[in-house]
């Protein structure tokens, strides 16, 4: 109840602040005090349905529907905590959740950068449409209301369905929310874009919104790179990335914000593209949209495992209507100011940054362009296979990375071709050699040597450039005395948590798992080091780390991007996979002798999870143990388990194992035998032949009323090697009890020799006698059966350099975040400098022309209007 | 037009050609058996397990074979290697991958749609 009014009063104050704000934009400025009131009701508004949500959950309050479908007693907190945001209805209100949040960082700013009005309209709007699926689609709709006829008013079940086993894991209480965090992000830049344009400021808000854009680059980028890490580390088959559509509707937008934000830098530096980045802004926001819709409507019903199912016609209507009317005011926006566009200083020498940074976008647009098409496909009935995307990518990820080196070895303006040559040559030389050895290991591929050849020239470029700018700018100095305590305090817990982290970090050998455990078991040394750290520095000194982070962004970005592309090629080409059979206790050599695997035995915990043990020895007879699991669950009705695989990490490369499949082998021999069929036995010393069998009506009756009942069966032994032996006939009988299971096979000996015989089970065809089965155990005491054995069926593999990949991507988000700081300091500064000219245009109008209208009331009816354009840049 | 918007154009164009080509050759179509039946292409069929016909899974050779009904009613066996897919005998609908050779469905991918689904992960990336 209180969920859905706040929910109500979300959008009424969402659609309220978005009229007023849209009033005070144009000119009506005593309306800005109701615009900020309206936000932040709908900020609150938010706050307390997300909350209610929330209390419901943690209340297990399964009366209400979305609980009830997607939360459930045996969740732990966290798992609790994730499903909020565990389907539809809860997505977008964790997506209107960030947009609440980040507006209220929004207002201040776009306040100081005189873009209040307009912004917050165009945001507003975003956050009205998600008000609009949340009152459209409530979670807080009580379980009788959706189930009408189904579950009585007042109805609570006692427990709820519960989210589905192979995404209950830490990433679904990480993941998930970066995501929406950067799609919220994405709405900033959106807004600034239209923003400029309504006010015709081509210019200046790419320097303003310059900050949010790299921001939710990074946030993004960050929640691309955790979903592949989930995929990678739960579900088994091995891979990070799968070209699934729901993958790559949010590999699109980031795409695009990223060409975008090289060529708002260009823009930055010469003026010119005004009409590209206002597009590319929009575009990007606009496949926000288009994710929503493909991953949301049910349209990609067929060609993706994981989109959300039919959401029903309303829904589908509303994400079409959103998609249309956000993404047709962008275009006709941007077609009313086309003329008025006039890209200043847009020439710019073929050899220059700016052109080296247009390039790079282009590829990237073709990147974006190559996985949208693939991923439209099933919108026209049809798909693509990965190796479309694979295949396309090689020529983009060669260019990228060749214009990503050859344009850090330009400068702005203009460089001469001898220039660049003299800078690039050593790490050109260097990157062939690299190639060339490659080639001599056995690489033969032409497409993967190139592009190991450019992303290692890339990554050289960037690392050299990197080194140079940081040896004026990085440096170690001892201060030593008595002087302040805070930074000496500060400096302590900051090498020691360092070192900590570092020391956590390998002796767990990336194994995350078992942090908690480490830090419990080790936390009190580092205290005490922390306090043997603090009592050095406040006594002898202590070393100062002077680090100027400003300008470095861009190349570790890029040398991070290098490194993940080298991650994904060593990774895809260096990759050993193999199927292996592992009986219990029995060592079995894998990848040619370089390990051998033995499975050990399997470890059962709470509710019904198994890890199966493997110990895997290398060459050099160091043993580890890999733990994949698997685990039965009723959100299947335990019809079959689920897999995690056990990885094992080193720093080059991981073993990763899915079990595939578990066997018995061994235990006493069993055959089946339908009614007049003989059989061999006993390795052919004699033949066995089922007669008939005997289920008295007294004995059937006793089985139908669940009491223990007893079948018998006529079998015949002949010695197979004597011609004249005469058939020896057995009675053999078993006695079963259906309510404990237990059954009691009766062991019968055959006279005159070592066998026995018993009867395991009887299997009558009620429609044809004659097909009726038994099946028999046959035991040798002369040779005793070999023990029942565990025999386990795993895939392996061997993922050289994975780690690149990982470790890639977080120094790319690295780089975008100091990349953040320098801009948002920028944007701040420019803001600044503008005011100051205008301040003096003003008073020097003031002085020169007092005949005119008085200027105070023009300076406060256009404190929020188009006043500054912010000046140029150099 | 300058010399420099000539090339990119052509860059362009070269690189839509190329993605043009990719497309036609990478594409599969969403079929029936009846369809597919001696085209040899790859085509997506969609349809229901047949759970009263034999269904196998060998273990050592990891071959898994069960048969198929379409949309349209037809029933084929079909054949995959690798691993049995996860929530296969509770999919109402299982999407296969792969091409019609001599009347069995020879499968590279199997998807299975689960009634609760991957409900989970949002847009999951």
């Amino acid at each position: 109840m209180i969920g859905s009014i706040a929910m109500g009063i979300v959008l009424a104050a969402t659609l309220m602040g978005m009229t007023l704000y849209t009033l005070v934009a144009r000119g009506r400025t005593e309306y800005l005090t109701a615009a900020r009131i309206s936000t932040h009701v709908a900020i609150w508004a938010m706050f307390i349905g997300a909350g209610t949500l929330l209390y419901f959950i943690f209340n297990y309050r399964f009366d209400i529907n979305y609980v009830y479908e997607h939360s459930s007693r045996e969740l732990s907190k966290p798992l609790l905590f994730a499903s909020f945001y565990a389907s539809q209805e809860g997505s977008f209100m964790l997506w209107a959740l960030f947009t609440a949040i980040v507006a209220i960082f929004l207002i201040p700013y776009a306040q100081r950068q005189r873009y209040e009005a307009p912004v917050m309209a165009v945001y507003l709007a975003v956050f009205a449409f998600l008000a609009i699926m949340l009152v459209a689609k409530s979670p807080f709709e009580s379980i009788y209301s959706a189930h009408p006829g189904e579950a009585p008013a007042g109805f609570i079940p006692q427990d709820g369905k519960g989210l589905n086993p192979s995404l209950e894991n830490l990433w679904i209480v990480i993941h998930p929310p970066m995501l929406f965090l950067g799609f919220t992000l994405l709405a900033v830049p959106f807004a600034f874009a239209i923003a400029g344009l309504l006010r015709r400021d081509y210019q200046g808000w790419v320097t303003t919104s310059l900050p949010w854009t790299l921001g939710a680059a990074m946030v993004l980028g960050f929640a691309i790179m955790l979903g592949g890490f989930w995929a990678y580390e739960t579900l088994g088959w091995g891979g990070y990335w799968a070209w699934d559509p729901v993958e790559n509707a949010s590999l699109l937008p980031w795409l695009i914000t990223i060409a975008g934000v090289h060529t708002m830098l260009t823009q930055k530096k010469t003026g010119g593209l005004m009409k590209t980045n206002i597009g590319m802004t929009l575009l990007a926001y606009s496949l926000v949209l288009y994710a929503s819709f493909l991953t949301r409507s049910g349209v990609l019903g067929e060609a993706s495992v994981h989109s959300f199912a039919d959401p029903g016609n309303l829904a589908f209507t509303l994400l079409v209507s959103a998609l249309v009317v956000f993404i047709g005011f962008s275009l006709v926006t941007f077609i009313i100011r086309w003329r008025d566009m006039n890209a200043r200083g847009g020439d710019y020498k073929i050899l220059s940054r700016e052109t080296g940074l247009s390039i790079g976008s282009a590829v990237l647009g073709a990147s974006a362009l190559v996985v949208f098409i693939g991923t439209s496909a099933p919108l026209v009935s049809k798909k693509v296979d990965t190796s479309f995307y694979g295949n396309l990518h090689i020529p983009i990820a060669i260019s990228l990375m060749l214009v990503n080196a050859l344009t850090m070895l330009l400068k702005w303006k203009q460089t001469g071709i001898r220039e660049m040559v003299r800078k690039g040559a050593i790490s050109f030389v260097l990157s062939l050699l690299v190639g060339a050895i490659l080639f001599m290991s056995g690489l033969r591929d032409l497409d993967y040597l190139a592009i190991a050849v450019a992303a290692t020239f890339a990554l050289i470029v960037n690392i050299e450039i990197m080194a140079k700018l940081m040896k004026s700018r990085i440096g170690f100095s001892f201060e030593g005395g008595r002087g302040s305590m805070k930074p000496r305090l500060w400096s302590a817990f900051k090498w020691s948590f360092s070192l900590g982290f570092l020391g956590l970090i390998i002796a767990s050998k990336g194994d995350y798992y078992k942090y908690g455990d480490l830090i419990v078991a080790y936390g009190p040394f580092w205290i005490g080091f922390l306090a043997i750290v603090v009592l050095a520095f406040t006594l002898i000194g202590y070393p100062r780390f002077k680090f100027d982070k400003r300008f470095v962004g861009t190349y570790i970005a890029h040398a991070g991007m290098a490194l993940f592309i080298l991650g994904v090629i060593a990774s895809a080409r260096y990759e050993k996979k193999q199927y292996g059979t592992l009986p219990q206790g029995e060592p079995v050599t894998a990848f040619g002798g370089d390990y051998t695997v033995t499975y050990s035995h399997h470890e059962f915990s709470e509710p019904e999870n198994y890890h199966f043990v493997l110990d895997i020895k290398d060459r050099d007879g160091n043993v580890e143990q890999a733990r994949p699991l698997l685990f039965w669950t009723a959100f299947n009705n335990h019809t079959e388990p689920i897999r995690n695989p056990g990885i094992l990490k080193y720093a080059s490369k991981d073993l990763y194992f899915t079990i595939v499949g578990i066997d018995q082998k061994g235990g006493i021999p069993e055959d089946s035998l339908t009614k007049g069929q003989s059989i061999a036995a006993f390795g052919g010393a004699a033949n066995i032949k089922f007669d008939e069998f005997d289920f008295s009506q007294e004995e059937r009756a006793k089985m139908m009323s669940q009491q223990p009942f007893r079948v018998k069966a006529n079998v015949e032994v002949i010695d197979a090697k004597d011609p004249n032996a005469k058939p020896i006939p057995l009675e053999l009988s078993v006695t079963r009890n259906l309510k404990t299971g237990e059954a009691k096979e009766e062991d019968v000996k055959v006279p005159g020799t070592s066998y026995h015989l018993r009867l395991s089970e009887l299997r009558p065809n009620l429609e044809d006698r004659s097909k009726s089965k038994i099946i028999i155990k046959m035991l040798d005491d002369a040779n005793p059966p070999p023990p029942v054995k565990e025999v386990l069926t795993v895939e392996a593999f061997v993922k050289p350099y994975i780690n690149f990949v990982w470790a890639g991507i977080l120094i790319v988000v690295v780089g975008f975040g100091f990349s953040v700081t320098r801009r948002r300091r920028e944007a701040l500064t420019a803001i600044e400098k503008a005011e100051k000219a205008y301040e003096k245009i003003l008073t020097l109008r003031a002085a020169s022309d007092e005949s005119k209208e008085p200027i105070a009331s023009k300076v406060h009816h256009e404190k929020n209007q188009p006043i500054l354009k912010k000046k140029k840049r150099t | 037009m300058k010399k420099k918007h000539i090339i990119a154009l052509a860059v362009a164009l070269l690189f839509i050609g190329i993605a043009a080509f990719a497309l036609v050759d990478n594409k599969i179509d969403y079929a029936d058996f009846a369809s597919a039946q001696g085209t040899g292409k790859r085509v997506q069929v969609s349809g229901e397990w047949q759970k009263d016909l034999p269904t196998k899974y060998d273990e050592q050779s990891r071959v898994f074979t069960f048969s198929m009904k379409d949309h349209k009613g037809n029933v084929m066996p079909v054949r995959y290697v690798g691993i049995r897919p996860n929530n296969f005998e509770i999919a109402p609908q299982v999407v296969c991958v792969g091409k019609v050779e001599g009347g069995v469905f020879q499968v590279t991918d199997i998807q299975t749609k689960c009634p609760s689904r991957y409900e989970g992960a949002a847009p999951k990336s």
